[in-house]
């Protein structure tokens, strides 16, 4: 017959348990939460570190590299000297009526650099800087000479009385 | 008795609040935090992952005949390096291959190994060798391998090369008619201490041209060697570019592709370019 009267008293008492009760279920759904998605990154990530040795793409192109590499270097001597040669010859053939003094060639890796000195006799300043433009434009069309320039120092007088002009440039190299 | 009654109201509902509170702050947001962490994570991951399936799907692996080109190409570098005992070996080795291949020339041909003995120039060999001695001692520097070694990059790669790699440079300096003059420039290379080209000098004349080249060559010794090629000297020199991404790199190696070395002859003189 108390039962009624006791109700109250008695959810009264209950419901700070409840009151736990239902974050600690939040907690417990949050927590489980992270286990399960923390397992799929564990899963993903060890499915991402077995791709290379599986599908090794990486070491497939340094190893594709290397052999390029290779084949540039065996290649790049017999091409260097090939080039430089070929340049003197091709300069020698362009210079007159000028007279080539030196040739200076410094191969790269990737292409050549050079330097002419060339010489002007029997004319004028005047006559001598055109016949060098002239010059420089013979050595721009000379194929596989990229880079074709008047060297920043001034003319020079040089023996019996030869006006002499350097020029420089680029060339490439092809092994 | 009302007061009384509100005033226990108003603590649980304080005492509710705050186990809530500790609960979001000590736990939910410790945990969302993570959570939003793993899923970034995880869509990271599986975004790598579509990428390389995406990257395997245009790549050629490699097929047996192309692993035995590699092997193949890896075994030229090893043999293309000659093995001698020591630095003096291989200037020795340098010499005799090249006054061997040029008999004709072998009387104009002025060796220099370096900056002490390019001032002791051949006997007879005219002020002119004596004048450009000290040019071609201080162009000797930079064909040093400890001052720039363009190829650094290809060996660490390499397996053991059975001996220490070095490069060591060497001036020749020559007189000899223009055709001649060319053909040994162009020939130096071909040797079997393939010397390459760091520097020529060339000044042309009649009846004969005057040339010094600075070459360098590399090799494999035995001993220690002063000439030695360290990893990890690299400054700012020059280096063989690779782009990563060339398609090139997707695709197998066709046998047509095998290294090799192109020996062709300069034109002959006035031949149209």
């Amino acid at each position: 017959m108390n039962e009624p009267a006791d109700r109250p008293a008695s959810r009264n008492r209950r419901w700070p348990v409840f009151f736990l009760l239902v974050p600690a279920a939040v907690s417990v759904f949050l927590h489980a939460t992270k286990f399960l998605r923390s397992r799929e990154c564990a899963q993903l990530s060890r499915k991402y570190q077995r791709l290379p040795v599986e599908k090794p793409i990486a070491s497939t192109k340094a190893r594709r590299a290397l052999h390029y590499q290779i084949g540039y270097f065996l290649a790049y001597p017999a091409a260097a000297s090939y080039a430089a040669a070929d340049l003197v010859r091709r300069m020698d053939d362009i210079a007159p009526p000028l007279q080539l003094l030196a040739v200076q060639v410094d191969p790269g890796l990737h292409d050549l650099s050079f330097e002419l000195t060339v010489g002007i006799a029997h004319a004028g300043p005047r006559s001598a800087r055109r016949q060098f433009a002239a010059f420089l434009q013979r050595l721009g069309s000379v194929p596989g000479v990229f880079q074709a320039e008047p060297s920043p120092v001034p003319p020079a007088r040089g023996e019996s009385g030869l006006r002499v002009f350097v020029a420089s440039g680029r060339a490439e190299l092809q092994p | 008795m009302k007061w009384w009654g509100l005033a226990r109201f108003l603590l649980r509902a304080l005492a509710a609040l705050a186990v809530l509170a500790a609960f979001a702050v000590l736990d939910w947001h410790p945990v969302i935090k993570d959570l939003g962490l793993l899923r970034r994570e995880k869509n990271d991951l599986e975004r790598k992952i579509r990428i390389y399936d995406a990257m395997t799907a245009v790549f050629q692996f490699p097929d047996a005949k192309e692993r035995s080109i590699l092997a193949q190409s890896e075994s030229l570098l090893f043999h293309s390096l000659p093995q001698v005992a020591n630095d003096a070996a291989w200037l020795a080795l340098a010499r005799s291959d090249l006054l061997g291949r040029e008999k004709g020339l072998a009387g104009a041909i002025t060796l220099f190994s370096d900056r002490e003995t390019a001032g002791c120039s051949r006997p007879g060999s005219g002020d002119w060798l004596k004048l450009q001695a000290a040019k071609i001692g201080e162009f000797l520097d930079p064909a040093d391998p400890r001052r720039n070694y363009p190829w650094r990059g290809l060996f660490p790669s390499m397996p053991p090369l059975g001996g220490l790699l070095a490069c060591r440079p060497l001036a020749i300096a020559l007189e000899a008619p223009q055709p001649e003059l060319l053909r040994f420039i162009h020939h130096v290379s071909w040797g079997e201490t393939r010397l390459e080209i760091v520097r020529l000098h060339l000044e042309p004349g009649l009846p004969l041209s005057r040339a010094w080249l600075v070459c360098r060559g590399n090799y494999r010794v035995k001993e220690s060697s002063a000439w030695r090629v360290k990893a990890g000297e690299d400054g700012d020199q020059e280096e063989l570019l690779i782009d990563p991404d060339s398609p090139l790199l997707l695709q197998r190696i066709g046998p047509l592709l095998a290294p090799g070395i192109k020996k062709r002859e300069l034109p002959p003189v006035g031949s149209p370019w």
